[in-house]
């Protein structure tokens, strides 16, 4: 359904003064990967891994520098105007961030949730008030508050709106990126109880961003672990989440906040800070406790460590042993 | 239309709104208000030359003997004319321009700023001078000559605010929605520019009044005997001295005029501000 090849996006930035030194922030770089139809993926990773920039990449938001993107097979980087409806905008829609600001303040819900639609073609009035009234039921919300302002709803009921604005052309495909995380903690279990459900009755594919494990394992059935532009871990979600094999990915995982007082956090093994520079070899090599000389020569190539799981790491086997 | 609703319930600017309203409608009902339509429009009246005010004539004569109140009635229709035309035209010229620089950025808005700087070097008098010497003197090839000058200004400041709210997350969802780009400028930039925009335009009324009666003043705009402030005041220099109503009562007609839209562009770009909107509880 969706296939990533090779994909790369570096950004040019240039040093101060004229002839400043250019150098480039490698967000997304040599990912490849495929996703199933129905299938759900997250993608996890700190902030300024490179997952925003990644899912950017496939509706065409972010031109790639590089790679290929194949939507039912057909590539689609670079496409525009009706290519672009065609074969993009009508296949993959995107739930952002932030409903708030992802909703234009100006215009009414019904006009937000039909502009895909009137992107496409043109439609009849009435067709559009039975689209809009049918999708505000499906995503929990009243069909009278089509008339509504975005500033007059609530952060999960705008969120609901700009879910039912992204159905609303039938897509195959959501990206969604990190979509409950400007709500508060009682309205995203709503919303991921919601997506849950429209995942089921439209048959959906979802490509998910997040920084929540905890979100993460509620939704996906498959995670990719991103560091600075490289995916190090693939697979399962409860697999990853249990038996992390990447050191990388077990940092993320200490990292999680349980909130119960009569728990002592354990502080994360490793704190160091994030290696600037990229040399050659494994990223994450500096804030690694693993790490040794063949490190800096490994060219982060997947290893399959077991049916369905892929580590980019040369040392898991070894880590394996060490922690068991 | 939030900028209206707000700016109603704020005294100065119902204050400015009711004395433009009133020029506005002197300019609409005018040949059925003034006195002496025909010394207005220009006839002479040598029999009643330079005569103080009196009932018969508020504001006096001038030296051909015209109503002065008649023809500073009159003159408000030239004066709102051209204000609203130059704003229109030059907002109708830079507005598309500045949208599109700011929102495709790049390569267009490098080409399309460089032709707007070298617009916004011409010196409006100088241009309208050429102007008036190639194309001949009149109160359209005034108003040329300042649009010419004053389009930039409108690019610039769309320019801006496109710039601003391009970055914006709806923008980028509604081209992840499949959204063209003309529909994308049209619904999103556009709206998000009319408030700057209706600030920039009341500003500008009362500026685009003082240039083109500087115009007049200097021969290159209106042209006697048609009725004009700046040209009234132009005539009744050489009489000021001695028959001081003659440039005077023209004079205080502009000064009020600019001054309530000058004052109303104040209040809007405030109420457009909200971080100034704390000064306005006068």
């Amino acid at each position: 359904m969706v296939e990533v090849k090779k994909l790369k996006k570096y950004f040019v930035l240039r040093g101060k003064g004229l002839w400043g030194k250019k150098y480039f922030v490698k967000a997304v770089d040599d990912v490849s990967f495929f996703v199933k139809e129905g299938q759900s993926i997250a993608i996890v990773g700190e902030s300024g891994s490179g997952k925003s920039t990644l899912i950017r990449c496939i509706n065409g938001l972010v031109k790639p520098t590089s790679g290929q993107v194949f939507l039912d097979g057909e590539s689609v980087v670079g496409l525009k105007g009706n290519e672009y409806k065609e074969k993009v905008a009508k296949k993959v829609q995107m739930v952002f961030q932030d409903p708030t600001t992802s909703l234009n303040p100006r215009l009414r819900v019904f006009d937000i949730i039909v502009e895909p639609v009137l992107a496409q073609q043109r439609v009849p009035k009435a067709q559009l008030v039975d689209l809009v009234n049918d999708l505000l039921r499906k995503v929990g919300l009243d069909p009278k508050l089509s008339d509504r302002y975005p500033g007059e709803l609530s952060g999960g009921q705008c969120q609901r709106v700009a879910i039912a604005r992204a159905l609303s052309v039938r897509p195959k495909v959501l990206l969604l990126d990190e979509p409950t995380s400007s709500l508060d903690v009682s309205v995203q279990a709503q919303v991921l109880k919601l997506l849950n459900e429209l995942r089921q009755t439209f048959h959906l594919t979802y490509i998910f961003v997040s920084h929540d494990l905890g979100v993460v394992r509620n939704v996906a059935e498959r995670v990719f672990v991103m560091y600075l532009g490289r995916i190090v871990e693939i697979g399962p979600t409860e697999e990853v989440i249990d038996q992390p094999l990447h050191p990388y990915t077990k940092l993320l995982i200490e990292s999680i906040f349980y909130p119960d007082p009569n728990v002592e956090m354990k502080k994360p093994a490793i704190v160091e800070e994030v290696e600037t520079t990229m040399n050659a070899g494994c990223r994450f090599k500096s804030r690694c406790p693993f790490s040794t000389k063949e490190c800096e020569i490994y060219d982060m190539k997947p290893l399959e460590a077991s049916r369905d799981r892929y580590v980019s790491c040369i040392k898991w086997e070894v880590m394996e042993r060490w922690s068991s | 239309m939030k900028l209206v609703r707000l700016a109603l319930k704020n005294r100065l600017a119902k204050f400015s709104l009711t004395i433009v309203s009133i020029f506005a409608l002197l300019a609409l009902i005018a040949p059925w208000i003034v006195p002496y339509k025909e010394q207005a429009l220009g006839e002479p009246n040598m029999a009643e030359r330079l005569l103080s005010p009196s009932l018969r004539h508020p504001f006096g004569t001038d030296h051909m003997g015209r109503d002065i109140l008649s023809r500073m009635i009159y003159g408000a229709r030239t004066s709102l004319f051209t204000a609203v035309s130059v704003v229109f035209l030059s907002a109708l010229i830079g507005v598309p321009i500045g949208i599109a620089a700011g929102y495709f950025g790049g390569l267009v808005d490098n080409v399309l700023m460089r032709f707007t700087d070298v617009f916004l070097s011409f010196p409006p008098l100088l241009l309208a001078l050429l102007i008036a010497s190639t194309l001949g003197k009149g109160l359209f090839n005034a108003i040329l000559a300042l649009v010419i000058t004053w389009w930039p200004w409108y690019a610039r400041l769309v320019r801006s605010q496109a710039l601003s709210t391009k970055s914006l997350a709806y923008v980028e969802a509604a081209r992840a929605a499949g959204v063209s780009n003309f529909m994308i400028m049209f619904r999103h930039i556009l709206p998000s520019c009319i408030a700057p925009l209706a600030v920039q335009c009341t500003m500008d009324m009362g500026s685009a009044i003082l240039e083109a009666a500087a115009l007049s003043f200097l021969g290159l705009g209106v042209q006697p005997p048609m009725p004009d402030w700046g040209l009234m005041i132009s005539e009744g220099k050489a009489y000021f001295l001695n028959y001081w109503w003659v440039p005077t009562f023209p004079g205080l007609f502009m000064l009020v005029l600019v001054m309530s839209f000058n004052l109303l562009g104040d209040v809007f770009r405030e109420l457009v501000d909200p971080r100034l909107r704390r000064r306005m509880l006068i």
